[in-house]
């Protein structure tokens, strides 16, 4: 048994290996991939600061600092935490393969696991950390409660959401056979999950109820559940002892799902045996090539399917509102369904070799591959996507919704197909995985909310044709960093120099 | 394709059977701190080459220049008359390609399709994409090799190199370039590997290996390569390796120690 320096020697070296072999699979030297995390980390701190600075000014009228907004703003933290707990277990077992060999080594497997997984768990931890500012500010003023207080509330209910994410993803792995496909797992968390998620709204929905009129509900459209607000954790009863106490209790519990052995045993190919009726005869060939190959891979199918699952479910909660709120919130959802389908095009780099993709070692150009991959994860994501946005256009009345939701799809794959370039995600670079995808949340976001004050337009036409006219201009670019990466490679550039002497 | 390509395609199609296949002179490859070269060698049509050398010595970095893999700082290449680093597509219609690695094959396809994909792809330059494919069938039973209707990702490593070799071979290439061939293959394998490589010089194709059996280079080729620390110590037939030694072996090791 190592003494307890040794082991948490051995724990940040493990963790560095981790690190050092993600930033390498993504193209990076190791310092350059802590630099970049920690600039990354520094300047969404101080975006958030300076947001609660400049934009969040404390008044008495001032809608951000009422219960009425800081209570779903928990449910979502809640919501997001324990579906971003899903995805970080999901992630520790995809990477747990790479890193299969070190089992042999006479490590406990619960220390080498959550060696493995203290990466994924700072990475997941660090948009949460950063956004605090805000959370806290908002809390702390809407129930007249210490900045202290806050921050403990804001930590009980993310660790709690993400304990329940890890447990939904570690009940169902533990379960699982060999014989099963690998994309069950996610798909019957996520299920879960939505379970979970109807419960909370719907406890919420029966309380806020009775305290909302329909002004107020307007203003919250945007969090997707309007009618589900409620007035009532204003009077908490959590004191900051039993709080402190139950975080440190969250903390352990957390540490031991993390380090699961389940995780380590239970690795499988990502590379499904469900049979796609795809021929490759036919004009188009590496665009069929690359449609076969994003639809057998079980780690989209399984992203695919969970999109298919919400987006569902969204369609349920929309039928199930009056058609005011449907009309308020079709246009978020038609805004959010693309951007779970589009993501296909942030892992379709990451399914081929980094210097010598095979495609290209048979004679593909960079371009004319790079641009038939965008094509293949397009395709795919407009016909995952296309029912449910037709289903929010014929539910709200609004069939323009159809149109400009293609469109945040063209939008979405064009920045996930960049990123997805750069940092080629895959199941061996799980660090890619999870700062793709947020990197790309992020940045379409933020694009979105950039147009629109840039144009200084409240008509989403004009938004979202703007959208998709920035993805189509920028399209070029996978082929571009494709086609350097291949001249690197080759040496074309160099060689055409020597072979004319 | 751009205009040096088109003057590959003209080149190969007026290339005659007594240009070397492959020409290098005063070669230099750099890999980080790895420096293969100089080096100058030419391989004549129909010939078989085996490329000997411990770990590290740039076996693997001298084939992947070869095929326009790897840049080099220094020196010119010819391979089938063309610049390797333009990779024209009808440059590599006639190059058969076996990497050391066969988990970076398309590991999603079946074997049948992976072949499927190599002989539409090769067909478009020359020849008939339903011939390959028949081709393909003969050489998986000349390997015994009856392929799963599965993604490739779930063979064994002997299965992924049966598969690879079959892709590399099934549009009947002027050249051959193996690196490891001979990796994970069972000795019933081993055995159709030699007598389909022999086969092919006899043909009239050139075929390049580098291998760490200097037992089978010896057997098989017509002259082998020495490799040490990037530089080409020997490069002659075997029996001129070992003239002064009794075996390749021997000869090898004696090269291979000497500082």
């Amino acid at each position: 048994m190592p003494h307890s320096s040794s082991r948490l020697l051995l724990i940040f070296k493990l963790s560095r290996y981790v690190i050092n072999s993600w930033a390498r699979k993504s193209g990076f030297t190791f310092r350059q991939a802590v630099i970049g995390y920690l600039f990354a980390s520094v300047f969404l701190f101080s975006a958030a600061f300076v947001a609660v600075l400049i934009f969040l000014p404390v008044s008495d009228d001032n809608f951000f600092f009422s219960p009425l907004f800081a209570t779903p703003l928990l449910l979502t933290l809640f919501l997001g935490g324990s579906f971003f707990g899903l995805l970080t277990l999901s992630l520790v077992r995809s990477v747990s393969r790479s890193f299969v060999s070190l089992t042999h080594l006479p490590i406990e497997t619960r220390l080498l696991t959550f060696s493995l997984s203290l990466p994924i768990i700072v990475l997941s931890l660090t948009p949460m950390v950063c956004l605090s500012p805000i959370f806290v500010r908002v809390i702390s003023v809407s129930f007249g409660r210490s900045i202290f207080f806050s921050l403990l509330l804001i930590s009980l209910v993310w660790l709690t959401a993400l304990a329940c994410g890890h447990s939904l993803f570690l009940v169902f792995s533990l379960l699982e056979r060999p014989s099963h496909p690998t994309f069950l797992v996610p798909f019957l968390s996520i299920a879960s999950w939505l379970m979970l998620a109807s419960a909370s709204i719907w406890s919420f929905h029966r309380i806020a109820r009775e305290h909302l009129d329909s002004d107020v509900l307007h203003r919250f459209y945007f969090l997707l559940w309007p009618a589900f607000i409620s007035a009532a954790s204003s009077e908490s009863v959590v004191t900051p002892l039993v709080a402190l106490a139950a975080l440190l209790g969250l903390c352990v519990f957390d540490w031991f799902l993390f380090g699961s052995p389940a995780l380590l045993l239970s690795y499988k190919s990502p590379v499904t045996h469900i049979r796609v009726p795809f021929s490759l005869r036919g004009r188009l060939l590496p665009f069929r090539l690359e449609t076969i190959r994003l639809l057998r891979n079980d780690s989209i199918l399984s992203w695919l399917a969970s999109a298919v699952l919400i987006s569902s479910a969204l369609l349920v909660l929309m039928a199930q509102s009056n058609h005011a709120t449907r009309s308020e919130i079709a246009p978020s959802i038609a805004f959010f369904i693309p951007q779970m389908v589009a993501y296909p095009a942030l892992f379709a780099r990451g399914l081929s070799q980094r210097e010598r993709p095979y495609p290209l070692l048979v004679g593909f150009s960079p371009f004319q591959w790079s641009y038939s991959l965008l094509a293949a994860a397009f395709t795919i994501s407009l016909l995952c996507g296309i029912p449910f946005l037709a289903g929010s256009a014929v539910l709200s009345g609004q069939l323009l919704l159809l149109p400009l939701g293609v469109i945040v799809i063209v939008w979405v794959t064009s920045i996930a197909g960049i990123i997805g370039f750069v940092l080629m995600p895959n199941q061996k670079n799980a660090g890619g995985e999870l700062v793709g995808f947020v990197l790309t949340l992020l940045v379409t976001t933020t694009g979105g909310m950039l147009v629109s004050y840039l144009t200084g337009s409240q008509n989403d036409l004009l938004i979202v044709a703007s959208l998709g006219g920035i993805g189509l201009a920028i399209s070029w670019i996978p082929g571009y960093i494709e086609t350097r990466r291949w001249n690197v490679t080759t040496g074309i550039s160099v060689s055409s120099r020597f072979y004319n002497r | 394709m751009n205009r040096r390509a088109e003057e590959c395609d003209l080149e190969i199609m007026l290339s005659s059977g007594a240009s070397p296949s492959v020409e290098a002179r005063d070669l230099v490859v750099r890999l980080g701190s790895f420096t293969l070269g100089p080096l100058s060698l030419s391989i004549p049509p129909s010939e078989i080459v085996c490329f000997l050398g411990p770990n590290g010595a740039g076996k693997t970095t001298l084939l992947r220049a070869l095929t326009g893999l790897t840049p080099r700082v220094d020196g010119t290449i010819s391979v089938l008359d063309c610049d390797p680093a333009t990779r024209s597509k009808s440059m590599l219609r006639y190059i058969g390609i076996i990497a050391d690695d066969p988990s970076d094959l398309i590991e999603e396809l079946t074997a049948r399709e992976l072949w499927q994909l190599h002989a539409i792809i090769y067909s478009r330059i020359e020849g008939s994409c339903d011939e390959m494919l028949d081709r393909a069938d003969q050489l998986a039973e000349a390997f015994h090799f009856v392929p799963p209707d599965a993604p490739i990702a779930t063979y064994s490593y002997g299965m992924k190199k049966k598969t690879q070799i079959i892709a590399a071979l099934l549009q009947t290439p002027t050249l051959i370039v193996a690196d490891e061939p001979r990796n994970g293959l069972d000795p019933f394998g081993i055995k159709t590997l030699e007598s389909l490589l022999s086969d092919e010089a006899e043909r009239g194709a050139t075929v390049i290996v580098a291998s760490h059996d200097i037992y089978w280079a010896e057997r098989l080729s017509d002259r082998v390569g020495v490799l040490i620390r990037g530089k080409l110590l020997a490069y002659d037939p075997p029996q001129a390796i070992c003239l002064h030694s009794e075996s390749l072996a021997q000869a090898f090791f004696r090269l291979t120690e000497s500082p």
